[in-house]
């Protein structure tokens, strides 16, 4: 059965949210793997939106943060600032999903410019609760494209923190949450080295190789002696996608 | 925290300084003080005690961060409307500098209970924003050359208001109780 990338990236995401109790979600591509998660293996899940939301059972499709299906259905409603304090920094969110335009060997990402900070090519969204996310959350999964401008040897700007420059770096910093545990992309699928942080191949999509993929990576990539192949998503995975989750394929 | 991130550089506000009751360093950021703030809310009484509900933001923040404060409500009730349940006044007249009775005053945004976030025009947005000529032509048509909010409404049209005019989802009522 054919699928497209992004129906890839929120199937991984949606088994890699198994075990998780409470989600910090963002829209687009998380949002969609966190109600398939919902609909197929975690029922209990609770979504956690940085717009203030706790427990969100949206009936649609939000394209903002800021969409009213959110709080309708709600467990709980409360202000940015109790969203931040109490539950993320109270080390209450199991599993954030984010994503941006470059990330580094350690899972570090950058959402903020392209180019120089004073004269960037491109200016991005920013960091928005991502940093915040990043330091605090108890794991990190980054759902990104494989690209060579996206996966670079040095970021243009570090928004939020992943592993830093390796092992240790998160602790002797304090960071409470544990940082990137696994990135998502739409051709293969990389962990963290329990030694080094440093990110490693470990599943490849139908079709790629270790060199289609080195291919779009900026440095000399770290493979697992387990690498296998992606299970491509079921046809029970597609048929909710596009016909209850993603109707309109908004994120196809 | 900022720790680990290149914000604080970018950012020369953004300040670390020693834990008072620890070693290590913590982050810090001078506050924020409008000079004026306008609130868009569900309902407020004469005086501007504001009633809001849905997703409640930063509002309180900045309306107590703000030396003057206007508040643009959808309705304007009687002060007992108001008494009848007071955890949900976020904003106390005390604060408020004026009220503005305006409904649909926050499209193509939405107020929660009252009407939907007008997702089609935000979709268009992202096109007519990229382009500088698009911006211009879609400011003289739908600010400059609109004199008031009614006439914004007359333009938008009432089929684009019904559509997006929300089911009803009532919460049961509380009991406050009596005391006396």
């Amino acid at each position: 059965m054919d699928y497209s990338p992004a129906e890839i990236m929120i199937v991984n995401a949606s088994r890699a949210l198994r075990g998780s109790k409470v989600v910090f979600v963002g829209v687009g591509l998380p949002n969609i793997a966190c109600n398939l998660a919902r609909e197929s293996h975690s029922p209990d899940m609770e979504l956690v939106y940085e717009s203030g939301v706790f427990g969100a059972h949206p009936a649609r499709l939000p394209l903002s943060i800021g969409d009213p299906t959110l709080v309708s259905d709600a467990t709980s409603v409360m202000s940015m600032s109790d969203l931040f304090s109490l539950y993320l920094q109270g080390g209450l969110v199991d599993t954030a999903l984010l994503g941006g335009a470059q990330i580094d060997r350690f899972g570090n990402l950058n959402t903020t410019i392209i180019g120089d900070y004073a004269k960037p090519k491109v200016r991005l969204p920013g960091s928005g609760g991502a940093c915040e996310i990043a330091i605090n959350a108890r794991q990190v999964l980054i759902i990104m494209r494989l690209k060579r401008r996206a996966f670079v040897e040095q970021l243009d700007f570090r928004t939020s923190p992943g592993h830093l420059d390796g092992s240790g770096n998160r602790e002797a910093l304090d960071l409470p949450g544990g940082g990137p545990r696994l990135v998502i992309s739409d051709r293969a699928l990389f962990d963290f080295a329990v030694d080094s942080s440093e990110m490693t191949l470990i599943e490849i999509a139908p079709g790629e190789t270790i060199e289609s993929i080195q291919e779009d990576v900026g440095w000399r990539l770290k493979i697992s002696p387990e690498l296998k192949e992606m299970n491509p998503p079921t046809s029970k995975d597609l048929h909710l996608i596009r016909t209850q989750l993603d109707p309109d394929g908004m994120y196809r | 925290s900022y720790l680990g991130s290149d914000l604080s550089i970018a950012n020369e506000k953004i300040k670390f300084i020693q834990d008072p009751y620890g070693e290590k360093e913590i982050a810090v950021v001078p506050p924020l003080k409008p000079d004026i703030a306008f609130l868009h809310a569900q309902r407020s009484d004469a005086q501007g005690n504001t009633q809001l509900w849905g997703l409640v933001g930063i509002h309180k923040e900045v309306a107590f961060a703000a030396k003057h404060l206007v508040v643009v409500v959808e309705d304007v009730v009687d002060d007992q409307t108001i008494r009848q349940d007071p955890n949900r006044t976020i904003i106390p007249g005390l604060i408020v500098d004026a009220v503005v009775r305006e409904p649909f005053g926050a499209h193509p945004s939405y107020v929660q209970g009252y009407y939907d976030r007008d997702n089609q025009f935000y979709l268009n947005w992202d096109k007519i924003s990229r382009d500088q000529q698009a911006t211009e032509k879609w400011l003289q048509e739908w600010v400059y050359d609109v004199p008031n909010r009614e006439s914004y409404l007359n333009k938008l049209g009432s089929e684009k208001i019904r559509l997006l005019a929300p089911g009803e989802m009532w919460a049961k009522p509380v009991n406050y109780g009596r005391y006396d």
